[in-house]
């Protein structure tokens, strides 16, 4: 880990991330054309009361867990738990950004284990995400 | 096999599994998608070879249900709670086993929530989860 394990405190803030949803990237996540549905076909989406195509939630999720990983690296990938709420649907031409912040961190045996609340605004402050991440790391 | 909706599906029924490989083509599909340029999931990692990005099976309860109800387009994901048990490597098999653990309307929506677990060829858990979907109409009264 890049980042010394005493410098991982409680209200800890990790650094978010932002992307903007495009249209483009939905369709590349989805496998568009093999694949239309109401994440990646403005079509399919209105034939089931959607305004237009909806961004899947898994997408934004993995911002999450981009920023989840980018402070705690391999400690997130084996043996990370995330559970979150979607709140708000996101379209493309919004912009999302991923935030955290260490709310406990205790000694559970031979490792320290971390929970980090997490969230997910869009460029209007409206949560789009909230919810929970927690994760262990050996103690060095 | 014919399909049902969502008012036939029973708590506590089993979906059975699906299996698929991932290919290094699923990989950039969705690593181009979420712009995530992790050196890990396309070369050396921690773990050995190149891994798969952690939340890439987690919409796999969608392919399950929807190979038993036809329904499967017309909900959004409201909740999502994903154990990574293991890094999943390129090129194995995987097995998506799931089943219903709730059904309910709250709000005029339909509720249904899918547990799943996946797992590699050799058997190795890669991830578990519990997914709630919503129907995306409401259905007053």
């Amino acid at each position: 880990m890049k980042m010394p394990l005493d410098k991982l405190i409680e209200g800890y803030e990790l650094p978010s991330i932002t992307k903007k949803v495009t249209f483009d990237k939905m369709r590349t996540y989805e496998g568009w054309p093999n694949i239309k549905n109401i994440h990646s076909d403005d079509e399919v989406a209105r034939g089931v009361g959607l305004p237009r195509a909806v961004c899947r939630g898994n997408m934004f999720l993995a911002y999450v867990s981009e920023m989840i990983c980018n402070v705690f690296e391999e400690y997130w990938l084996k043996g990370g738990k995330l559970s979150a709420n979607l709140l708000v649907p996101v379209f493309s031409g919004d912009t999302v950004t991923a935030k955290g912040e260490i709310t406990q961190k205790t000694r559970e045996g031979s490792d320290i284990s971390f929970d980090i609340e997490v969230w997910v605004e869009n460029q209007r402050h409206e949560k789009v995400a909230v919810g929970s991440a927690s994760l262990k790391v050996p103690q060095q | 096999m014919d399909k049902r909706t969502w008012e036939e599906a029973k708590i506590g029924e089993e979906l059975g599994s699906i299996q698929y490989k991932l290919t290094s083509e699923d990989i950039s599909r969705h690593l181009l998608g979420i712009e995530d340029d992790n050196p890990w999931y396309v070369q050396e990692s921690p773990f050995g070879g190149p891994i798969a990005p952690p939340l890439i099976t987690n919409s796999q309860y969608e392919r399950l249900y929807a190979s038993h109800f036809s329904d499967g387009q017309a909900f959004f994901h409201a909740k999502t709670e994903v154990e990574i048990t293991n890094p999943l490597f390129l090129g194995k098999l995987i097995t998506v086993r799931g089943s219903i653990t709730d059904k309910y309307i709250r709000r005029e929506r339909k509720y249904i929530v899918l547990e799943t677990t996946v797992t590699d060829e050799d058997g190795r858990e890669i991830s578990r989860s519990k997914n709630s979907l919503a129907s995306i109409r409401k259905f007053p009264g």
